[in-house]
């Protein structure tokens, strides 16, 4: 009695999963006789890859002799496979491109293979962190490649991926990888349990997860580093961090990190040192430039114009004379247009992105000078600073030095160079306030480290690198090296 | 107990003993400590600078008698819960008062050199809630704007090569030209630019394996110390005896000298610079006396906090004008000096109770 009870509600459960699964078109079931029985086949058109079933499955249904589904199992040369009664896995493995045969004879069950449409980009060269030396690799949007990118580089098994999926509704494939026995399990376990206790319903790309784990969601500053080259993550993870892999997303996510990090291209690992540091302090240098420079502009010329040497002064006198604006409308007008060109030229495709710069860059720009509007001084010095913030080789940090700039231009008008200090002094607290999966934001500089100042604003040879960086907290502090004695095998 | 993640290395023990010393002073103890020893003040600040060692090691040998303790706690040892509670919450006013002050001392050079007419009340706005922001985080920010305060400004040294083209070493010769009472005089006013050590009281539990700490300590006073000669021997190679009688701020003026090829009147650059000085000075005092009252009153720490900074707010603006900024830190700097001879009475004081309870056990 009770284990026909129970068989009815099974029953009754199925049919509303097919019920439900019909609602959408694009759900395809159909039946085929074999021999006595009758075979039940569906799936889901969109999730499958046709000519796999074509190939794989068909021929061996219509062709061979089986009399229950465990022997049809045995003979679809498919990994995988699997049979079963639950209803919300058959459920969620149909939507997972899985299709299922059923035979009328076996009872509930159904058997399940896996024939998923697996479309993705091919893997092309980075091109947002380009390089001229070094690897060209880039990441894609299926987080299989991607693991696969960085496997075939850490072929070691200490290299732990653990997979979880977020999003209610997305279910998006989440990897957090790291190499056991160098990474600090605490970072393991905090992006682990924070990914967890993620609450959303969707994640359509990793900046999701970004913004959604960051300690602190309200800074303008990215407080995990995103990259899109499997080299720099492979070297990433050998130090001792941790990365996250969401699928459909080229870019991968490594904390913690340093703010210092966000100004190392990873190309500088593929240059000489002496090289590779001066590029550092160069960028450096143009950050610092790109931050100061108009709000400098603004502070001098509003209030302490005794500042400039009467020779220089002269230039400066001549060349806004024709100017009817106060510094500070004349540098927000100027630097307003260039963000302009910036968001223009991003939004449009790439062709007509380039005219527009011309627009913008000459005619705009000299006819505004022209036209008395703004002085080529500042025309000058608003430009260096566009091409500072270009020099960061993280996208997110140039946003941010973009948007830093403008509290700056405020503060510079109403108080001068005391306003200037009073708005860096902010920003400096901010960041030593700023924390990156719990670690300070700042280091090397506060906590001051030096020890880890070998790869911040330089970098120096690899072989004064015998250790990880401190900020890391690896568990194996040393890098091991193999002696000069390696596999010559 | 303070948790060890909020705690700092001892190295941050130099940091926060420097921070606390260098503030506004700097542009114009030249002029003040050559009353009594003329052109020989320089070996007052030596002498100045020795003595605030002693009162440091006397701090470290308190401090280790009763580890990991602060100032309240330790109050509460040896006078018992009121006393203890009464002299505790006086040093957290003098703390306040003295941010106060170094607060308005700073407006008043603002307003002297930068902006004649500017509104004071708008200006403090601006900063009030940036102190909020630091002090309103862990200890650690505290301790990270005191080592960005004492590091940064360090640049502002190299200015101090331009005057010597300027000056004649005739100037600070013969040495040792005065007797030794008026090189003692001229060092208790020295003394002055030194203040702020006994915040190391408060702080003292922050510092991880705080015995470790006092070489670190030692270390900040020296660096004080040296700076001062060295911003002192500049001063007086340049200027003459005479004529530094009569400015307020010296220092200021030997930045004035500092001529670079776009650049004239570097004061204005060393002025908004001085704002990562005080920076630490402000920082460090309201922290450590809203941390005492904490320790005290037991009321949240951010009600105390924000009580203060606007006290500490409506006190600048009260104070107006030379004469009353003038009486109100020669007050304060007097009950400073006072409170530096407190830490030998405590010394004594931490003895005699040790013996007391020894002898009542």
């Amino acid at each position: 009695m009770k284990k026909k009870l129970t068989e009815k509600k099974i029953q009754r459960e199925f049919e509303k999963l097919f019920n439900d699964l019909k609602n959408s078109d694009d759900f395809i079931d159909y039946q085929i006789d074999h021999g006595t029985d009758k075979l039940s086949i569906g799936y889901f058109n969109s999730a499958i890859d046709n000519k796999k079933i074509e190939a794989f499955v068909l021929p061996y249904v219509q062709e061979f002799n089986y009399t229950d589904l465990e022997e049809l199992d045995n003979i679809i040369p498919i990994a995988n496979s699997f049979l079963t009664n639950d209803v919300s896995k058959i459920r969620r493995n149909l939507l997972e491109g899985f299709l299922f045969i059923h035979m009328e004879q076996s009872e509930q069950k159904y058997l399940l293979i896996p024939v998923p449409l697996m479309k993705t980009r091919q893997i092309t060269s980075p091109e947002v962190e380009f390089s001229v030396v070094g690897p060209k690799e880039a990441f894609v949007e299926s987080i299989d490649t991607n693991l696969n990118l960085v496997r075939k580089r850490l072929n070691i098994p200490e290299l732990t991926i653990k997979k979880m999926k977020v999003g209610t509704i997305t279910k998006t494939k989440v990897a957090v990888v790291s190499i056991k026995g160098i990474a600090d399990k605490n970072n393991v376990d905090t992006v682990v349990q924070r990914i967890q206790d993620m609450d959303m319903d969707q994640v359509i790309d990793s900046s999701y997860i970004q913004q959604k784990i960051a300690d602190n969601i309200n800074s303008p500053f990215p407080q995990l580093l995103d990259t899109e080259r499997p080299d720099r993550i492979a070297a990433i993870l050998a130090e001792g961090k941790v990365a996250i892999f969401v699928d459909n997303s080229p870019h991968v996510l490594i904390g913690p990190t340093t703010l210092v990090e966000f100004f190392s291209a990873f190309e500088d690992y593929f240059l000489n040192w002496t090289i590779a540091s001066a590029f550092r302090l160069i960028r450096v240098f143009a950050v610092f430039f790109s931050i100061l420079v108009t709000p400098l502009y603004v502070a001098i010329l509003t209030h302490h114009f005794e500042i400039i040497p009467k020779e220089l002064l002269g230039t400066l006198v001549s060349s806004r004379s024709q100017v009817p604006f106060p510094p500070i409308l004349e540098a927000i007008i100027l630097e307003l247009t260039i963000e302009l060109l910036r968001e223009a030229g991003a939004r449009l495709p790439t062709k007509v992105g380039q005219t527009i710069g011309i627009v913008g860059g000459i005619v705009i720009g000299t006819a505004s000078v022209e036209a008395g509007l703004t002085s080529n001084v500042l025309l000058i010095l608003v430009a260096l600073a566009a091409l500072g913030s270009f020099t960061t080789p993280v996208y997110q940090m140039g946003n941010t030095i973009r948007l830093i700039r403008f509290p700056m231009l405020l503060f510079a008008h109403v108080y001068g160079l005391l306003g200037v200090s009073i708005c860096i002094a902010y920003i400096m607290v901010h960041l030593l306030k700023l924390t990156s999966l719990g670690r300070p934001f700042f280091e090397p500089v506060f906590p001051y480290r030096p020890k880890d100042l070998k790869d911040a604003f330089i970098r120096l040879p690899f072989n004064l690198q015998d250790k990880r960086p401190f900020a890391v907290r690896s568990e194996k502090v040393l890098r091991e090296t193999s002696n000069g004695k390696n596999d010559t095998s | 107990m303070i948790k060890d993640k909020d705690q700092v290395p001892p190295l941050m023990a130099f940091f926060l003993i420097t921070g606390a010393q260098i503030g506004v002073g700097v542009l114009s103890f030249t002029s003040v400590i050559n009353k009594y020893a003329g052109h020989d003040a320089w070996i007052s600040i030596i002498v100045a600078g020795i003595i605030i060692h002693i009162l440091i090691w006397l701090m470290y040998k308190v401090l280790n008698k009763y580890n990991g303790k602060d100032f309240a706690a330790i109050h509460r040892e040896i006078y018992g819960k009121w006393i203890g509670a009464f002299i505790s919450i006086i040093i957290s006013f003098y703390l306040m008062f003295l941010a106060a002050v170094v607060l308005r001392s700073y407006m008043e050079i603002i307003q002297v050199w930068m902006f004649p007419d500017v509104k004071l009340w708008a200006l403090l706005l601006l900063i009030m809630p940036l102190i909020y922001y630091i002090i309103s985080g862990k200890f650690r920010i505290v301790v990270g704007v005191c080592f960005l305060g004492v590091v940064y400004p360090f640049t502002l040294m190299f200015a101090l090569i331009y005057p010597l083209k300027y000056s004649k070493i005739t100037n600070i010769l013969p040495v040792f030209d005065h007797s030794l009472m008026e090189i003692v005089q001229s060092s208790a006013l020295a003394m002055f630019s030194f203040l702020g050590i006994g915040a190391l009281m408060i702080y003292c539990p922050f510092i991880k394996e705080s015995s470790k700490s006092q070489k670190y300590a030692h270390f900040g006073n020296l660096y004080t110390t040296s700076i001062y000669v060295v911003v002192c021997f500049v001063s007086y190679i340049y200027y003459s005896q005479h004529e530094i009688k009569d400015i307020i701020w010296p220092t200021l003026g030997l930045w004035k000298i500092v001529e670079l090829p776009f650049l004239d009147r570097f004061e204005y650059i060393g002025i908004s610079t001085l704002f990562f000085v005080i920076l630490p000075n402000l920082a460090l005092y309201t922290w450590g006396s809203s941390r005492t009252l904490y320790r005290v009153l037991h009321i949240k720490q951010k009600w105390i906090s924000i009580t203060l900074l606007t006290v500490i707010y409506f006190i600048c603006i009260v104070i107006e004008g030379r004469e009353k900024i003038l009486l109100a830190s020669d007050f304060i700097t007097k009950i400073g000096v006072g409170l530096l001879f407190y830490i030998p009475i405590l010394f004594v004081m931490h003895f005699i109770s040790r013996k007391v309870k020894r002898n009542a056990s």
